[in-house]
């Protein structure tokens, strides 16, 4: 059974393929973080190796194995954790180190299944080396050997590496799917299936853990709050918070960007809002404070800082030094006119 | 896995089944038969155009064993060998793996050794734009007089890696990218070979989209082929590749011209939640504004558009103005995906920008308006006589007066001169950032910029307060005075002359208005010093 939500095109895809024996050497996964690519990976591992059939049952002892993450032929490869900072943040790039184990080990017989299995988690992380290195042996690997890459943009990889693969897309999950999923197959109440699945964006993964960890929603909006807050608050504090968030960049990445990103979408909102387009904001949850807010604004100057807070990504990916870019930050966030709020009608 | 991919299974096996390579293989073939072979070649090319193809068929020409003209004959011992990818001789290096100085020095070592089997011993180094420096100067000695029974073949995508004194010891080869034309015909043989019922519109889409890339291509077709079975449709085809030459382009193009922003935004969510690929509507979209444009200058045939759709777009391009289209096709022109290529937030900002761009417009022209620089085209009248008829008019007329000039001639297309010393004060920010560049070191803005005042108008003088004497003293002198006045009668369209006073420093009222900027406000509490102070815009 393909466990995977939401994907009829890719998994009719595939199960095709594995049907007539024309399944590629290399494929290339490409959808929104959370959307279930891995989750298809895996599924595929299942059936290349399942004891039972073509399709992955789910029951036998590969395919729970494989599930566990403790077969031997299949090997999922991600960036290592960081060691050298303090906090568990993972490397910022796939070494070629990584790439040259994988071809070692793939040219190798499988060991307990039938196929090796080669999943490459986030491959945009590739970096340059690793990326070339890769690219021979993905486009002629040994026999029985299958390198599935997961990526959230494929632009950012190397087009000969895209050229060398089969290219499925995974398409966000619409909402109801996923309000439907979260209803009927996990028990979750119908008005918290609701919010979850619209606060996802289409990926369903998300929705999945907010559902069974109250902690993540809850601190979602702990956080909109606090840059919510940064608005109003003095200059002092805004760079307080530049500092805070600077010094955990050091230590983890991707935290930051999460927020930056969940304040990017808290800004589009406010634009949708702004010209009238609720029904497509993220933040459901929030309507009534950004049409509250959005009257202090007028349209440009969201649109400045929307600008601004994607070129803070950027340039954090640029390896600025992170303090200033956030200080450069918190120093364009534009005034709302409170005198606007206080008489919405005005 | 059971069976080879398309790219795999129909890699040519001889040099004239390297489609789209005219050159490259002809030449390759003359060298053959009149047995001039180099030593040394370099393949560069884009992606999926048949480097690596042509190295392996290369090394399988020179060491067939046949008799025949044609070589290779993909029949003898050999040839057949080098197919299976078992021929010991052919060495086939992944330079983006193998890319250190050792490997080179381990390859320098093995050279040497006579080929087992074959004529050659054929060397290729693929992806060889990844060796490291050391490495290729490692290499550069064996390269350019390698032994006799050597051949180097290297394939690059990347050409300007590769350094000038490699490149110069090899015969280099330019793939090109593939025609439309050479990818059809491929594929269709493909077709034929797997019992793919095609049309060629179809193929012709996919070459398309595969960007003169003959393994993309192939890569679709097989994908299309697995998800539709060997009869596929158009349509079919259409949305696989999230062509979407659905009526939803027309649609935005129509919202965003008529500057519906909403019903725009609308449309775009509308269709990143069906799935489509955002950056191909874009795609569609600029191509559509292209055709307006095109169908706006009255070269119709040029937009490539059905006939019917055209007479649609006459009546769209007839309600908008060139200048406003030539922007919005640049905003959505410029987009790039390669940030988040899913989300619908690019294309969204184009979107409100195109309506910024429409508020922004007015000022912009205005302020045109009052800076006399050149007639714009919309003054009908010449230049010259504006500026007389100004002059006699501002002489006419009382030096405090506020109301406008009695003596009005075509004042609809021409500024109004300003008559007060407020509304010289309202533009002065204006007129000093016309300054800039003026002056014996182009520094003339800065005099001006805080170091003094309109004071007051007296009759056609402009009198300037300067806070200190030194500035006071360099405006006064006539070299820069005379550049204020020209300027003066540049900005506002009246040649003032100009006298310097000095006055105290008075500005009680306008540093705390200053002070009231939250910025400045916090910077003071932070221990900062206010030097000098800018008029705000």
């Amino acid at each position: 059974m393909w466990n995977v939500i939401g994907q009829p095109k890719a998994v009719e895809l595939l199960r095709h393929s594995l049907e007539s024996g024309r399944l590629a050497h290399a494929y290339l996964f490409v959808g929104q973080p959370h959307v279930g690519k891995a989750t298809l990976a895996i599924n595929l591992a299942q059936a290349l190796n399942c004891e039972q059939g073509i399709e992955p049952c789910g029951q036998c002892r590969s395919c729970l194995r494989i599930a566990a993450g403790k077969h031997a032929d299949v090997q999922i490869i991600g960036r290592l954790p960081d060691t050298g900072s303090g906090e568990a943040g993972p490397k910022k790039e796939i070494s070629i180190g990584q790439i040259r184990e994988l071809q070692q080990a793939a040219g190798l017989r499988p060991y307990e299944g039938k196929h090796r299995v080669f999943i490459i988690d986030s491959a945009e992380h590739l970096n340059e080396e690793s990326a070339n290195c890769l690219l021979k042996t993905l486009e002629e690997p040994p026999p029985e050997v299958l390198i599935i890459l997961l990526a959230a943009n494929d632009a950012r990889l190397l087009p000969t590496i895209v050229s060398r693969c089969q290219r499925v897309e995974l398409l966000p999950v619409p909402a109801n799917t996923i309000e439907q999923e979260l209803v009927e197959h996990r028990q979750i109440e119908p008005d918290k299936a609701k919010a979850f699945s619209r606060l996802c964006r289409g990926g369903i993964g998300w929705a999945i853990s907010a559902s069974l960890n109250e902690r993540l929603p809850q601190e979602r909006s702990l956080r909109l709050n606090e840059l919510q807050e940064l608005v109003t608050t003095s200059l002092d504090k805004r760079f307080d918070f530049a500092t805070k968030l600077a010094a955990q960049f050091n230590k983890n990445r991707d935290s930051v960007e999460e927020v930056l990103r969940l304040w990017l979408d808290w800004w589009r909102d406010l634009l949708l809002v702004k010209e009238g387009c609720a029904e497509f904001i993220t933040n459901v949850d929030q309507e009534e404070t950004l049409v509250q807010h959005s009257e202090g604004y007028n349209v440009a100057e969201i649109r400045h800082f929307i600008e601004a807070i994607r070129a803070a990504l950027e340039q954090l990916e640029q390896n600025a030094n992170p303090r200033l870019v956030l200080e450069v930050l918190m120093l364009s966030i534009p005034n709302r006119e409170e005198e606007r709020i206080k008489r919405p009608s005005a | 896995m059971a069976s080879q991919v398309f790219y795999r299974k129909w890699r040519p096996r001889t040099l004239a089944q390297v489609v789209g390579q005219e050159p490259v293989t002809k030449t390759l073939a003359n060298a053959l038969t009149t047995g001039r072979v180099a030593h040394a070649y370099l393949f560069c090319g884009p992606r999926g155009t048949g480097k690596t193809s042509t190295g392996r068929i290369l090394a399988k020409a020179i060491n067939c064993l046949s008799d025949d003209q044609e070589k290779p004959c993909n029949s003898c011992s050999m040839c057949q060998a080098i197919n299976e990818g078992r021929a010991l001789d052919l060495v086939e290096i992944d330079g983006a793996s193998n890319r250190g100085i050792d490997e080179i020095r381990d390859l320098r070592e093995k050279i040497n050794f006579a080929p087992i089997s074959a004529k050659y011993k054929v060397y290729i180094i693929d992806e060889v734009h990844m060796l490291t420096e050391p490495a290729f100067n490692a290499l550069l000695k064996t390269l350019e007089e390698p032994p006799p029974h050597a051949i180097f073949v290297l394939a690059t995508t990347e050409i300007h890696k590769i350094p000038l004194t490699i490149l110069s010891r090899c015969q280099r080869f330019d793939f090109r990218r593939l025609t439309k034309i050479d990818m059809v015909g491929k594929l269709q043989d493909i077709c034929e070979h797997e019992g793919i019922r095609a049309e060629s519109q179809v193929l012709d889409l996919i070459a398309r989209a595969a960007t003169g890339s003959l393994r993309d291509a192939e890569n679709l077709l097989e994908q299309i082929f697995l998800q539709y079975g060997s009869d596929f449709s158009l349509t079919q085809v259409s949305e696989k590749l999230g062509l979407s030459s659905d009526a939803r382009i027309y649609e935005l193009a129509k919202h965003i011209l008529n500057k519906d922003i909403s019903a725009g935004l609308a449309t775009i969510n509308s269709v990143s939640s069906d799935g489509l690929d955002l950056r191909q509507f874009n795609q569609g979209l600029v191509e559509y504004l292209r055709g307006l444009l095109m169908v706006k200058a009255g070269a119709p045939d040029t937009a490539d558009f059905p006939q019917d759709v055209v007479s649609e777009m006459k009546q769209l391009a007839a309600s908008v103005s060139m200048t406003d289209l030539s922007k919005v096709i640049k905003l959505f022109a410029q987009i790039d995906f390669r940030a988040d290529s899913q989300s619908t937030l690019s294309m969204e900002l184009a979107l409100v920008d195109c309506s910024l761009l429409a508020a922004e417009r007015p000022q912009k022209v205005i302020s045109k308006e009052k800076a006399v620089i050149a007639p714009t085209i919309d003054t009908d009248e010449p230049r010259p006589d504006n500026t007389v008829q100004q002059q006699e008019v501002t002489e006419a007329e009382s030096p405090a007066s506020e109301e406008p000039p009695t003596t009005k001639i075509a004042q609809a297309a021409i500024p109004q001169p300003p008559q007060s010393i407020e509304q010289i004060r309202q533009h002065w920010g204006e007129f000093v950032n016309a300054c800039r560049g003026m002056g014996s070191s182009g520094n003339l803005d800065a005099l001006l910029r805080s170091a003094c005042e309109a004071v007051a108008l007296e009759d056609d003088t402009l009198v300037l307060g300067f806070y200190w004497d030194f500035q006071r003293a360099k405006v006064e002198d006539r070299k820069y005075r005379h550049l204020v006045e020209k300027k003066l009668q540049d900005v506002f369209g009246v040649p003032y002359r100009v006298r310097c006073i000095l006055t105290p420093k008075n500005k009680a009222p306008k540093t705390q208005q200053q002070a009231r900027d939250p910025l400045v406000n916090e910077a003071v509490k932070m221990g900062a010093r206010i030097i000098e102070e800018e008029p705000n815009e």
